[in-house]
């Protein structure tokens, strides 16, 4: 592969596998818990890098200071330009530290870098689901078509050639909205709707290399068809598969922040990248980082995704270089 | 020749699958946890028996086998896709209303997205592998990756809330109907804009990679030598002599274009208020409304399989070699 090209797909990978990383250390990375509501409205719309004092409440809550002095009898912070006096028995028990918010927090006070991390958790545990149910269906599907008599052949490719043409999101959004919005119906629905174009590709990869001649060498020697699929078929179909795979999860991906943006996503406190395009969709200017941030996250995964994919196809097939 | 048999045959099992699809819905709607006067339920003010003559009036306390029968009775033989469950009037007359909005909505999308695909995807392809080239490969991976939920919600706030330029919503202004036929076309265009624009936008970068591998493709061919050869100018044979043949693949291409360019109009006329078909269809399914769901889902379905039968039609007649193998 030439130089030049290489660049653009290792910065790929990388930013896949810090996005990757970060919603599976989700837990011990977020520095607040995603769904919990920080001292509204004085946390409210924090920008990026804002500093706070978190001061923990008797009754629970916390208080976002911009400043405090501690006396002999509590505190005295500064709250939302006032100061305020807070006796002892007032503060919770934990300690009160200056945090930085690196990202700022959103309309309802909720930190912004949390939900990311939290929302590439939930982005990658559903874009993997789908994925896998889709590669599983689509090979099914298309070993099926390749290897199971013309008869076959012609009623599932017919199907696969409708189905593809279908306006799929009028009935993923029925089906997730009458459903419910769980991450199992979810994975199911969308996986359920996606499997053709891997089935189309499996089909065409089956049939040509049922024609080649290790195969036939292969059935010669006694092999039966089962491992014939097995052994011979599937290390060559795992390259065009994987290619195939990396564009089907950006697909995925776009999909779930598009039900997630008209509220059919998983259940609200949950962070989601588009449910936080959602909620923060009327401040997009002013307060442009709780909506920003989120739609980067999606851009860079799903730019990163088809380059990982047209990178993997060009290093594999030479061919396909000169006019991708 | 390509011949009516052709054109039967792809009819006939669009049907087929539009059958078995449908069927697959209607199953899978009213099999769901709940039913239309589930939200009625909630409310303490509404007895019990109100939401029982509710459920006959629609027809949801028979079994689901006769229900499906009827229905298919009346779609299959009558023509009839019911009422709508919320605004009481036929399924037709409501989708007849929202259709035309919604065809001026994808007319405008295709013009921005096929306008803006070519040009770039034609200034991509003369300058091969140049920085142009990679600058637009960049850009149409981008337009393609932002989220058009995303694009529109910003062009709401920047280009309507913030400058003023844009209506955000609706497809007429108040007062449109007093309005002289151009003022009015003009308002229409007006709120015409921004939709179009975002949804035009997200889509153009695959028509540019079409039209930009298709160029190529024949640039590098024989006959465009030859021509260049005579003393051409490179204009003039770009114009004439490479570009309509470089165009098979595009107009191909609208058949997988149209499905996702609904889909995207379902969000955009959601975000933008306009009152097509994928709104009716978006406000059905949020209040259950399952002769509508039905509906919209079938008229969605069979504008894809027109599309893309269209674009076969015209690929076959733009190009020769098509034809003959259909015949």
């Amino acid at each position: 592969m030439p130089e030049r090209r290489r660049l653009p797909l290792f910065s790929a990978a990388a930013v896949l596998a810090a996005l990757m990383l970060g919603g599976l250390a989700a837990p011990w990375l977020a520095p607040f818990d995603p769904a919990t509501q920080l001292d509204p409205p004085a946390g409210s719309r924090l920008p990026p890098l804002s500093l706070r004092y978190v001061v923990p409440l008797a009754n629970g809550g916390v208080l976002l200071a911009e400043d405090l002095h501690r006396h002999d009898g509590g505190l005295e912070i500064s709250h939302r330009g006032e100061t305020v006096t807070l006796r002892r028995d007032e503060i919770g028990r934990g300690e009160i530290r200056r945090r930085i918010f690196l990202l700022g927090t959103d309309e309802v006070g909720r930190d912004v870098l949390s939900r990311l991390l939290y929302g590439a958790r939930l982005t990658f545990l559903i874009a993997f689901s789908a994925i896998a149910l889709m590669t599983a269906i689509g090979v099914s599907v298309g070993t099926l078509a390749a290897l199971g008599g013309r008869l076959l052949d012609a009623v599932l490719m017919r199907l696969v050639d409708g189905l593809l043409a279908f306006p799929w999101i009028f009935l993923l959004i029925t089906l997730v909205a009458l459903w419910g919005s769980d991450l199992t119906t979810l994975v199911l629905v969308i996986g359920m709707s996606g499997w053709m174009s891997i089935s189309r590709l499996v089909r065409a990869e089956v049939l040509s290399l049922a024609q080649r001649d290790f195969v036939l060498a292969a059935r010669a020697l006694g092999a039966g068809p089962l491992r014939i699929f097995l052994r011979h078929m599937v290390p060559h179909l795992a390259t065009p598969l994987v290619v195939q795979m990396a564009l089907g999860v950006a697909g995925v991906i776009s999909t779930e922040a598009a039900l997630s943006f008209l509220g059919l996503g998983v259940a609200p406190p949950q962070a989601s990248w588009g449910r936080m395009i959602a909620e923060n969709g009327d401040r997009m200017l002013d307060a442009w980082w709780a909506s920003l941030f989120p739609a980067l996250a999606l851009v860079l995964t799903v730019i990163a995704l088809n380059l990982i994919g047209d990178g993997l196809r060009d290093a594999l097939d030479p061919r396909s270089r000169s006019s991708s | 020749m390509i011949t009516a048999l052709f054109v039967l045959r792809r009819i006939l099992s669009a049907l087929l699958l539009l059958a078995l699809v449908l069927s697959a819905t209607f199953f899978l709607i009213h099999l769901a946890p709940g039913d239309p006067t589930t939200l009625l339920a909630v409310d303490p003010r509404v007895p019990p028996e109100h939401r029982q003559r509710l459920l006959e009036l629609y027809g949801l306390d028979q079994p689901l086998g006769v229900q499906y029968l009827r229905w298919l009775e009346a779609v299959a033989l009558h023509g009839d896709w019911g009422r709508s469950y919320s605004l009481g009037r036929p399924v037709t007359e409501i989708l007849a209303e929202s259709l035309p909005n919604t065809v001026w909505l994808v007319c405008g999308t295709l013009l921005v997205q096929y306008g803006f695909g070519l040009l770039l995807g034609i200034a991509a392809a003369t300058r091969r592998d140049g920085l142009l080239d990679h600058q637009i490969r960049a850009v149409s991976l981008l337009l393609f990756a932002l989220p058009s939920f995303w694009l529109a919600l910003m062009a709401i706030e920047g280009l309507s809330v913030r400058l003023d330029l844009f209506p955000a919503s609706g497809m007429r202004s108040l007062d449109a109907d007093v309005l002289p036929a151009v003022v009015r076309l003009a308002d229409r265009l007006h709120h015409l804009a921004l939709p179009a624009l975002v949804l035009g936008l997200s889509g153009c970068g695959q028509i540019a990679r079409l039209v930009r591998n298709g160029l190529i493709e024949v640039l590098s061919q024989d006959y465009v030598r030859a021509a260049r050869a005579r003393g051409l100018s490179p204009g003039r044979v770009l114009w004439v002599h490479a570009l309509p043949n470089a165009l098979g693949p595009v107009v191909q291409g609208f058949g997988v274009v149209l499905p996702s360019l609904l889909s995207g109009a379902l969000i955009i006329e959601a975000i933008f208020a306009w009152p097509g078909v994928g709104r009716v269809a978006y406000r059905a399914i949020l209040s259950r409304d399952y002769p509508m769901v039905l509906a919209t889902t079938a008229l969605a379905a069979a504008l894809v399989v027109l599309g893309s039968l269209l674009a076969d039609l015209l690929h076959a007649w733009l190009d020769p070699r098509v034809r003959e193998s259909h015949a």
